[in-house]
This record gives C-alpha cells, sequence and structure tokens, in this order.
C-alpha cells in the first residue's frame, strides 16, 4: 500500500472518531477546554463579560458554529462532527492543491504569457491536456471495481436519478450525506481519492465558490446582518440569507460534478454515448455522436501537428494581429479537410452496405446487483422529494 | 457560456429540455430533407468541427487569448437546422465526457448555443447578404455581424436564465437555492461581457474564417443555399 493511501486511510478514521471528544466530555461532566471559553460561559465563571471580549466576540461568526450545521440534538451532533470533519479535509486539501497549482503554473507558463505567440502553445497544451486526460480516464474505466462493474444503462439512468435529486434537495445536510456516498462509491470503485478530488474539486466548485463569494453581502442577498462594517453612510454586511446560499449552492455545484465525474471515470467513453438510448434519444443522433466522438480525436491531432510545425519553422507570432491570422486560417484548412474527409467517409460507409438507416448495436448484460443500485437512486431522489416538504 | 450543474433549479431545467425536444425534432426533418443520405457523416463531422473551434486559443489585445463558440460559422457552412443539430451533439458530448457544462444544463446550454446562436445569427447572414455574390466582400462583414449578434442573442438568453432563478427559487427567509445574483447583476456582467469583449472574437473569427474559405474554395460557402 503506497504511503498516501495509508495516510487517507488513517485521516478518515481520525474524522469517524471525532465525535469521540464529544462523548468523554460528556461522560466525565468535562468543561470547554482551558483559555478556549465564549462570552457567555465567561460570565458564568465571572459574573461578568469583559468589555473588550464582547466587542470583539462577535466580530466573526463561523458557518459552522461548534462543527454543529445549525442545532441539531446531541443525538445528530456526533453526525454533524463527521460532516464538518469531512468538510474541513475537503476544504484544506482543495485548499493547499489550489495554492500548489497557482505555484506551479507561475513558473512555467511565465515566460509564454508575455509573448504574443502564446495562443500556439497554449492549444497545444490545451490538446495534449485533453487527450491525455481521456487516456488516464479510460485507464481507470477498465479497472475493476464496483461502479465499473455495473451495467452502463442502469448505471445512466441511477446517476441521471441522483443529479435530479441533487438538484431539488433543499438541505446542506442531505447534500452532505450524498457528497460522503459519492466519496464512498469512489473508494468501492478503486479509483485514486487524490485523481478523484483534482478533477472535481479544482475547476468548476472553485469558479463557483469565486462567484459566490459577493453573493453573501447584503447588495446581494438582503436578510439578517451576521457582521457589519460602516463606511460613512453606507452599511456592508454580510447576511445570515446569503451565507446559507452560497453555501447551498457550493455543495449543490461539488455534488453533481462529483457525481458526473464519476460517471465518466468508471465508464468507457464510446460505451457512455451509446447508453443516451435508454432516454429514447434516436439511433440517428446517438450515430452521430459516436462517430462525432472519433473524429474529434483525429482533429485535436490535426490541429496539435499543425501548430507543432508553424511553432518549429516560424518560431512566433509578431503581433496579435497576426496571430488571429493563423489561428482563423487554421480554421478555415481543418473545414477545408474536414468536408472532404466527409465525402469519402462517406463513399465508404456506402461500400460497406450502409443503406440511410442507422443501426447500433446493444451489447449490455444486467444482473441483479444493477437493479438494486438503480433502486437506491430511486430511494434517494423519492427521499429528497419527501425532505423538501419540510423546507418552505 | 457553459451552464455548470447546480446554477439552474429544476423548473429551468425542465422547460429548457421540454422546449428543445420539438427544435431538435423538427431540425432532424429539416436536415433529412435537405442532407439525405449524406446527413450523418456531414453531421458528425460538423459536431466534431465546432467541438474543435472551442480549442482554438484565439490571441486578443492586452497578451490574453479567448475562445470563439462557432456555432454561426457551422450554421453559414451547413445551414440553420443542420447546425442546431451538429453543435448540441458537441454540447451533449462536452457535458458528459469533459465535464464541460452540466447534465441537467444540457436543455437550457443547447437552447442557447445549439438553437438561439445558429438562428439569429444565420438570420442577420441572410439579412445583411442577401444575393450577394459568394466572394463579395459584403458576404464577410456579413458573416462577422452573424457572429456577434448571434453570441450576444445567447449571451442575453443564459442571463435570463441566471437572473429569473432568485425569483423562481428562494426559501421564506429569502435564501436563494440557485445562482444567488437577480436580472440586473446577470445582465450587466454577462451580456456587458459578451458585448464588450467576447461578441467581438466571435466577430473576427466568423470574419476571417469565411474570408479565407472564400479565397480558397468558395463553393463551400454555398452549401447554405441548398440547405434552407
Amino acid at each position: 500500500m503506497k504511503t498516501t493511501t495509508k495516510l487517507w486511510i488513517g485521516i478518515g478514521v481520525l474524522a469517524g472518531l471525532s465525535p469521540l471528544g464529544l462523548y468523554l466530555s460528556y461522560k466525565f461532566g468535562a468543561h470547554t477546554a482551558w483559555g478556549e471559553w465564549s462570552a457567555d460561559e465567561l460570565r458564568g465563571f465571572i459574573g461578568y463579560i469583559p468589555k473588550g471580549l464582547q466587542k470583539l466576540s462577535s466580530l466573526w461568526n463561523a458557518p459552522l458554529p461548534d462543527y454543529g450545521l445549525g442545532n441539531p440534538g446531541f443525538k445528530h451532533l456526533s453526525l454533524a462532527y463527521v460532516i464538518s470533519a469531512i468538510l474541513g479535509i475537503g476544504v484544506c486539501i482543495g485548499l493547499a492543491f489550489l495554492l500548489g497549482k497557482l505555484l506551479s503554473k507561475k513558473e512555467t507558463n511565465a515566460v509564454s504569457q508575455k509573448k504574443a505567440g502564446g495562443f500556439l502553445e497554449r492549444t497545444i497544451l490545451g490538446t495534449v491536456s485533453l487527450l491525455k486526460e481521456t487516456v488516464s480516464v479510460e485507464r481507470v474505466a477498465q479497472r475493476k471495481g464496483f461502479l465499473q462493474d455495473r451495467d452502463p444503462r442502469f448505471k445512466c439512468f441511477s446517476v441521471v436519478l441522483l443529479l435530479i435529486a441533487v438538484l431539488m434537495s433543499k438541505s446542506v445536510t442531505e447534500l452532505s450525506v450524498i457528497y460522503c456516498v459519492v466519496l464512498i462509491l469512489v473508494w468501492v470503485s478503486s479509483i485514486g481519492l487524490l485523481f478523484f478530488l483534482e478533477r472535481t474539486l479544482l475547476f468548476v466548485p472553485i469558479f463557483s465558490f469565486f462567484i459566490v463569494v459577493p453573493a453573501i453581502f447584503n447588495i446581494v442577498t438582503p436578510g439578517e446582518p451576521l457582521v457589519s462594517l460602516k463606511l460613512f453612510a453606507w452599511t456592508l454586511s454580510i447576511t445570515r440569507q446569503g451565507v446559507d446560499s452560497a453555501i447551498i449552492f457550493f455543495m449543490r455545484v461539488l455534488d453533481s460534478v462529483s457525481i458526473a465525474v464519476l460517471l465518466v471515470l468508471t465508464t468507457r467513453q464510446h460505451v457512455l454515448l451509446k447508453t443516451l438510448r435508454i432516454f429514447r434519444v434516436p439511433q440517428l443522433f446517438v450515430m452521430i455522436m459516436g462517430m462525432s466522438y472519433r473524429y474529434i480525436f483525429l482533429f485535436l491531432d490535426i490541429i496539435q501537428k499543425m501548430f507543432v510545425a508553424i511553432k518549429s519553422r516560424v518560431g512566433f507570432v509578431s503581433s496579435a494581429r497576426e496571430g488571429r491570422r493563423v489561428v482563423t486560417s487554421n480554421m478555415a484548412g481543418l473545414w477545408l479537410r474536414s468536408y472532404r474527409l466527409q465525402s469519402q467517409v462517406y463513399d465508404a460507409m456506402v461500400s460497406r452496405g450502409y443503406s440511410g438507416e442507422a443501426q447500433v448495436l446493444d451489447e449490455f448484460k444486467s444482473t441483479s446487483g444493477d437493479f438494486i443500485f438503480s433502486a437506491l437512486a430511486l430511494c434517494a431522489l423519492i427521499g429528497t422529494l419527501w425532505l423538501n416538504r419540510y423546507f418552505r | 457560456m457553459h451552464i455548470p450543474d447546480g446554477y439552474l433549479g429544476p423548473i429551468t431545467c425542465g422547460v429548457s429540455y421540454a422546449a428543445m425536444a420539438p427544435i431538435w425534432a423538427f431540425a432532424s426533418r429539416q436536415v433529412k430533407k435537405t442532407l439525405a443520405a449524406k446527413q450523418v457523416p456531414l453531421l458528425a463531422i460538423g459536431a466534431a468541427f465546432s467541438f474543435v473551434i472551442m480549442m482554438f486559443n484565439v490571441p486578443i489585445p492586452g497578451g490574453t487569448t479567448g475562445h470563439a463558440v462557432g456555432a454561426v460559422l457551422v450554421a453559414i457552412l451547413l445551414g440553420p437546422w443542420a447546425a442546431c443539430i451538429a453543435v448540441s451533439v458537441a454540447l451533449v458530448i462536452q457535458a458528459l465526457l469533459f465535464g464541460d457544462g452540466g447534465i441537467t444544463a444540457i436543455g437550457a446550454n443547447c437552447f442557447n448555443m445549439a438553437f438561439i446562436m445558429p438562428l439569429t445569427g444565420y438570420a442577420i447572414y441572410r439579412l445583411i447578404s442577401r444575393k450577394s455574390p459568394v466572394k463579395s466582400f459584403r458576404r464577410v462583414v456579413a458573416a462577422g455581424f452573424a457572429g456577434y449578434t448571434g453570441i450576444v442573442a445567447a449571451a442575453f438568453c443564459a442571463s435570463i436564465e441566471f437572473g429569473i432563478q432568485p425569483m423562481l427559487h428562494h426559501t421564506a427567509s429569502g435564501q436563494a437555492l440557485y445562482c444567488p445574483y437577480g436580472l440586473k447583476v446577470a445582465l450587466t456582467t454577462m451580456l456587458g461581457g459578451h458585448m464588450l469583449i467576447i461578441g467581438w472574437i466571435e466577430f473576427i473569427v466568423t470574419t476571417l474564417v469565411v474570408r479565407f474559405l472564400q479565397a480558397q474554395d468558395s463553393s463551400l460557402l454555398e452549401q447554405d443555399v441548398r440547405a434552407i
């Protein structure tokens, strides 16, 4: 076992054990740790609240006060502790990753960014990283694992049910529970946790996080103020409604992205496109999608070769204007080539017996496990709709 | 402009899927009539082309790069309804396999970029170019404004979709459940950004590609006459 895997297990165990402190302090009647008293507790000890402390203690209201996720009873408090632990671990990893990416990117891109020819490199790097990404995803999809062994049709159907459940949900706790389930599915499908988080945390959720930050202020979301800052006649405050909106928005995006990536990571890509048949997508569309998928890689290869050729022969592009000419002439060239290709492909199809009728082969087999998996996903959706009655 | 999952509420997602179903059906009937048996490889390659167009980094003043959507360009090359199908296929592949745009938002993304954008753009293209010869400069200008109008129209629809979320879905205390920004913010940032910068990338790309094709093989620009 790799050292990192061992460390991950260790962190997981610790997160699971986090309610232990709650139990022990309850059992032995212990008080809050020395020096960590809240203002109210302090009043109990010394009879009054020191003025400076009172002023400062209301300066910042934590989004998850006392790791409690709102105000649940004692029974739910331990669950809230575990969820808080997982959220905390997630946020720490996300920030560390982001920091690492930002720092390492600066070094490699600092040289090429300034030049007008930077777009050449960026396009080349873009195509290469897409190809690389596809290969590494396909490798995971070929492994043995829980989700890889499921019938793609049932898996796709269940994923859609889960996505709808996430879309309909109105509770952060439910979204957190779904996220935990996703992480368990990642584990039983032999996907590396870091590999998974790198694909699910970095782009869309982090982007959404930055998008939603302004929404916590009263200018976007008016409501009950948590922290206020007075600037002349103008009050800027963070509102409870704003923070709640931001948290549920972020969790929903994170859940949806994670579930979608889970599907992509455990299904061969060309198979995934075929499963669209179960959603009554016409055969014609499925066939076009399958063909188009293959041409994408051909085109990426063509672009990459053209741009590498330009870079190795010309070296640099003098201005942005010149750059735009290079890019658009390549687009036009690509269309010329693909248009010619299209008529050859059609002739080849006809010579192999294509009669104008689209035919897609179905080669799927389902087991009882698939039915159970889909049934559980359906339960999640029904459960969400049932829970929604309590949120108005 | 690819809307991810979680930004739009269930009503918007459902309505946009429901709106796209008859559009897709109509488009495929239209394409069957005009392109006949050759439709499958042509649409497949058109879809791959519109996928790949978004991969090209276009240099813009200030040292950075942006990318075009290319839906109007595909509409000029293949006709508006074929473009609708080709761009939809590209968007579905992007959402399903590459995580670009959400799965629940495929309906909305297709409505903006595969329906509104190519059709608006194509209408402008026909309106300005009229019966001018294929190699005329007028066609180049028409293509540019078609690209600009197309992407701005798509951005307008997207910002309306974003902007109605806080109105449609919120709790009793005023907490938003989906995209928390109202119409005012969504229109100024999204539509403004597209009118000022991204629209002009589309303008430049559509113009220059049409000009290059005029010089190389102008017969490719005559496709549209057949496929209306």
